[in-house]
């Protein structure tokens, strides 16, 4: 079954509804073969374990001339087992600073600057999706040529906002008849005024939303398009 | 090395050199670390079903036939969906591109940025130049390497610069009442708190996109 994000959407009139958002942009599907046109498969295999890697070798064998002697002679490196079979599905752990696993670890945010040193390092917090909110959305107002938009924003993700049953496309034709009529894109976002960043998933990144409308006949496509920054030389934030 | 693109125009030609910009040269970048109870930072490693513990290079990707033989990555062709082979295009740095324009600016609203650079003109054609003050879009080919892909790319300016952005389609749709729309009733738009995210990794944080 698909599943699709919501949004709580208002429009010019103050009404406001909740409707899907589907992405559009083309996934493009590609397969893999050898020169005689036989297909190839990617699988992951064992290299090196935790006995075997380099890491341990050189902690075991210090020194350079003990080591290179212990490879020619013993051969340390291959475990006959392990070394080369499949390792099937595996899990992401985490490895403690004493090379334990850890089952809960601690989980901290560090803001790096621009030049990419840290500058602070904070407790988590939890920044919840704001697409579908308790509180009513606010329509911005804020209608800006397309043309002016792509020119200063990089629109990173589109998805083409969709009804689930006639009043909600009643809903969604009419703001795409007044985005066409006047040839622009509303700044679609959270807070009081409406033109707050968005924010798709739990703990995600921030975008400026932007919805286009166009109306053909009784047809139309509104399409909400996600900023992940503006197009610009200097080092101003979005 | 810093990548330079050249365009050919009926006026000259015009070099630029190609500087990436993205969240990590706009804005300060927030990266989220796993760290054990002496405020150490943890490292990710993998864990087999059968409890075999894989750090950072103990495994290794590879391709094989179905009788288990290793193919080497260079005797590897790329085909659709329709078992049609793809042709690998050449790289378009260092070559001279004709860029094909002007475009409607609408033309961009039927992509997804992927990339984008900020150009910064050695030489620029006097054509290029007015029309891209003319805030004129222009498409051009630009595979920083061979590929079997052919992204469109658009070079566009405003008052910071010119730039170069480079997209992937969008498969946009006028709809109708009457259209059919699969649809699934539960949905959570909440994610599960670690789903996306990269910690630990030294990559940029979750999201999906190319960004």
């Amino acid at each position: 079954m698909v599943r699709f994000r919501r949004i709580r959407l208002a429009d010019h009139r103050g009404r406001d509804a909740t409707v899907l958002l589907v992405p559009v942009a083309e996934s493009v599907k590609r397969r893999h073969q050898d020169m005689d046109g036989q297909p190839v498969r990617n699988v992951r295999r064992v290299r090196a374990t935790g006995q075997t890697c380099a890491d341990a070798l050189f902690e075991r064998y210090p020194d350079p001339d003990e080591l290179a002697r212990a490879l020619i002679s013993g051969d340390p490196e291959i475990d006959l087992e392990m070394t080369g079979r499949s390792t099937g599905p595996c899990d992401t752990v985490h490895i403690d600073g004493d090379g334990q696993i850890l089952y809960a670890p601690a989980v901290v945010e560090v803001r790096c600057g621009l030049d990419g040193m840290e500058c602070e390092r904070r407790p988590l917090s939890v920044r919840p999706s704001n697409l579908v909110t308790p509180a009513s959305p606010v329509w911005s107002g804020v209608l800006t040529p397309r043309a002016e938009i792509v020119r200063k924003y990089a629109l990173t993700r589109a998805y083409q906002v969709m009804h689930t049953n006639a009043l909600e496309f009643d809903f969604l034709f009419c703001i795409a008849a007044h985005l066409d009529e006047r040839r622009a894109m509303a700044q679609i976002g959270s807070g009081r005024r409406g033109n707050g960043p968005l924010i798709c998933e739990r703990n995600g990144r921030k975008y400026r939303g932007f919805l286009d409308g166009r109306v053909r006949g009784d047809a139309m496509r509104l399409v909400l398009y996600l900023a992940a920054f503006e197009l610009a030389a200097s080092e101003d934030k979005l | 090395m810093p990548m330079t693109l050249i365009l050919e125009t009926d006026d000259g030609i015009s070099e630029f050199v190609m500087k990436p910009i993205g969240r990590k040269t706009r804005q300060s970048v927030t990266k989220r670390l796993a760290v054990d109870c002496r405020g150490r930072e943890c490292v990710r490693a993998l864990m087999t079903h059968d409890g075999l513990l894989l750090g950072s290079g103990a495994v290794a990707d590879l391709y094989e036939d179905f009788e288990g033989n290793c193919v080497e990555r260079g005797e590897i062709v790329e085909t659709d969906a329709n078992n049609v082979t793809l042709r690998n295009l050449a790289a378009t740095l260092g070559r001279p591109q004709r860029p094909v324009g002007p475009v409607a600016s609408d033309e961009l609203l039927e992509y997804a940025v992927m990339k984008a650079y900020f150009l910064i003109p050695t030489v620029i054609a006097r054509d290029l130049r007015d029309s891209l003050a003319d805030a004129d879009i222009y498409r051009v080919a630009f595979r920083p390497r061979a590929s079997v892909v052919d992204s469109p790319a658009f070079i566009l300016a405003n008052a910071s610069g010119i730039f170069l952005v480079q997209c992937k389609p969008c498969l946009v749709e006028f709809i109708r009442l009457d259209q059919p729309i699969v649809v699934e009733d539960e949905t959570d738009d909440e994610d599960d708190l670690w789903d996306g995210w990269q910690m630990n990794s030294g990559a940029d944080q979750g999201g999906g996109d190319t960004w």
